[in-house]
């Protein structure tokens, strides 16, 4: 008897999503799915608004990233103002981008899913989680808050408060830095790091123990894209598109963001909420492809400050020869090394004296028809594009998230992984969980993605050759 | 006595009554209660769990949220107690999951309350219905009489107030 098992809703994930494994006979998994199930429409929400309240209106899309979209917005508005931010309020930009890369990235890895690599997949998952882990490796898990609480202080010091700033107008920010905040973020900078690092060298103690799992975990080619600067170098507040094929040949390159929708497109499923973008040279699902630190690090040539690139070497070493880091579980130690680069980026802001300046916008007089902002949000390239009337009101609005950008390799992942450790004979949760971490690999914001409001649990259901269930689980 | 008294609320003011314990929050600074050197407020989109650190070095934490359980009292004030269960399987944490953390983590666990306010328009917009705007009101008038008392008088634990639906 063949059996269909969905797990819905994912656990540890942001959102609201679903898995659905199809059995065969044998119980071998034949097919997977990753599905999105929240529905919200902002981008609807959106018209009519003026343009100025962009970055104030975008942020409330998420309570996980709104940092993010408040600054895409303002990037995007900067260009139908057709103004270039001071250095300074670039800077103060930049600087509150790098806070939240720290805090998103801390959260990801260390309370949702370092659980699963620290106790085991198979430990009992009223222990797979942030308390399991105080009491597993207390000292990792409090530097696991401390990065977030560090990251936060840095939005909060940047942006004036740590929820929805009104930090970003056109042209530039409203809030200079103070000489006491500077000196209280870099007081921390020597401590903060050295989680960083303990961070680090705790993944690669578990890849090292854990290799052959961990190589063959989600693993498989694709595209891959992200901003980098003119050098080469990492880069996310700004910079031009790159994408690189799955033989690593660098198919796109020094590309305007603000040419996106020459670039890539967008699939649809009947089964899903979210869409599936894609390289549009390739079509789909050939030229699918993965955003976010994985990608990133992939793309980029170095990352570009001294302690993180020395981790790059390491990073690239887990290719086991091939042209590209495949593997989704090595997410998470690119997701460690951008928080190193993250920090690195902090120091460097603020030991720069022009960010203590206070010439903070530039003036515009000029209203563009429309206007695209794209940065490297802490799980992908994010894309807004607003067109605006004559009197500035929006008329049409289009985000491109992270989540969705990765929702061909999630499927992908959630396949590969069920395929190799589910076994539909004799069901364990702990070969679910594997299912999930899968998911979770992608740190996915699922809300955010398809632009939903809810949270994320999980649940399985078995089905049989008749497509009828048989069995349920949720939790 | 002086305590360390940390007020923390969080909402969405996009999603109109959902943004209760953030307007309470701001009835309280316009008052002026951050001008006394022992209280500061928190305002926060959700609760994260580095929320657990700011609260180690307080004697008192109130927690202040919206709440939308027509079987629960419009306004309360109740004692909240440490508690893992629902442990982080998302972004956000609980005030319990928060004094949890606290405890396994070794840091000092404050005594904590959890004001209570019902929302009964949380649909997209700023502002509140007239109905949860009257139960602020009542919230900053109570939260005002706990912090003179907190502030002058030895702490009772494990008094809980509510407050007429």
């Amino acid at each position: 008897m063949s059996r269909v098992i969905k797990i819905d809703p994912i656990t540890r994930v942001e959102g609201h999503g679903r898995v659905t494994l199809h059995l065969d006979e044998s119980g071998a998994v034949e097919r997977a799915r990753f599905h999105v199930v929240e529905f919200r429409g902002f981008e609807k929400f959106c018209e009519g608004r003026h343009f100025s309240e962009m970055p104030t209106l975008t942020q409330r899309i998420c309570g996980i990233c709104p940092v993010s979209h408040h600054l895409a917005a303002a990037k995007a508005i900067d260009a139908i103002c057709n103004v270039e931010p001071p250095p300074t309020a670039r800077m103060l930009r930049e600087l509150m981008h790098m806070g939240q890369l720290i805090q998103s990235h801390a959260l990801s890895f260390f309370h949702l899913s370092a659980p699963d690599l620290l106790m085991g997949f198979d430990a009992p998952p009223e222990k797979r989680n942030i308390f399991g882990l105080i009491a597993e490796d207390p000292g990792n898990a409090r530097k696991g808050i401390g990065l977030r609480k560090f990251g936060q202080d840095v939005i909060a010091a940047s942006g004036g408060r740590k929820i929805h700033p009104d930090f970003c107008v056109p042209g530039g920010v409203n809030k200079a830095l103070s000489v006491d905040e500077r000196d209280g973020l870099l007081s921390r900078i020597d401590e903060v790091k050295q989680w960083a690092h303990d961070g680090l060298n705790l993944l690669r103690g578990y890849f090292d123990k854990e290799q052959s799992f961990v190589s063959g975990f989600g693993t498989f080619p694709t595209f891959y894209m992200g901003l980098i600067r003119p050098d080469g170098g990492l880069e996310h507040y700004d910079g031009l598109l790159r994408m690189k094929s799955p033989d690593g040949t660098i198919v796109e390159d020094s590309y305007s963001p603000a040419n996106y929708l020459s670039l890539i497109a967008e699939a649809t499923e009947d089964w899903s909420y979210l869409k599936f973008p894609f390289y549009r040279a390739a079509g789909y699902p050939e030229g699918s492809y993965r955003v976010g630190p994985l990608a990133r690090l992939n793309i980029c040539d170095q990352v570009g400050t001294p302690e993180a690139d020395a981790e790059l070497s390491y990073f690239r070493s887990l290719s086991q020869g091939k042209p590209m880091v495949e593997g989704s579980m090595y997410f998470h130690y690119a997701r460690l090394i951008e928080v190193l680069f993250g920090i690195e980026r902090v120091a460097l802001l603020l030991n720069d004296p022009e960010i203590l300046s206070e010439d903070l916008i530039a003036e515009s007089t000029e209203l563009c028809e429309e206007g695209v902002g794209v940065i490297e949000a802490p799980r992908g390239t994010l894309f807004h594009h607003f067109m605006v009337n004559d009197h500035g009101g929006i008329e049409r609005v289009n985000l491109i998230v992270a989540s969705g950008q990765n929702n061909y390799a999630m499927n992908r992942a959630v396949a590969e992984v069920a395929r190799e450790h589910v076994n539909g004979a004799q069901l364990e949760e702990s070969m679910l969980n594997k299912v999930e971490a899968a998911v979770r690999c992608y740190d996915p914001c699922l809300s955010c993605s398809t632009h939903a409001l809810g949270q994320m649990g999980l649940r399985v259901e078995l089905y049989d050759a008749e497509r009828n269930l048989v069995d349920e689980v949720s939790r | 006595m002086s305590r360390t008294i940390r007020i923390i609320g969080w909402g969405n003011v996009g999603r109109g009554d959902d943004g209760a314990a953030l307007m309470l929050l701001d009835r309280l600074a316009e008052m002026g209660v951050e001008a006394y050197p022992d209280v500061t407020l928190h305002a926060h989109h959700q609760l994260g769990p580095e929320v657990a650190v700011d609260m180690a070095d307080a004697e008192v934490v109130v927690f202040v949220d919206a709440h939308v359980d027509t079987e629960r009292a419009a306004l309360s004030f109740d004692v909240v107690q440490a508690d893992t269960g629902g442990a982080l399987d998302s972004h956000h944490c609980s005030p319990a999951m928060l004094l949890a953390l606290c405890r396994s983590m070794g840091l000092r666990t404050p005594a904590a309350y959890v004001l209570a306010i019902r929302a009964y328009d949380c649909s997209f917009g700023d502002g509140l219905s007239r109905e949860t705007g009257e139960l602020v009101d009542r919230g900053v008038e109570l939260l005002s009489q706990r912090l003179d008392s907190w502030r002058s008088h030895a702490l009772v634990n494990g008094d809980a107030i509510v407050v007429g639906a």
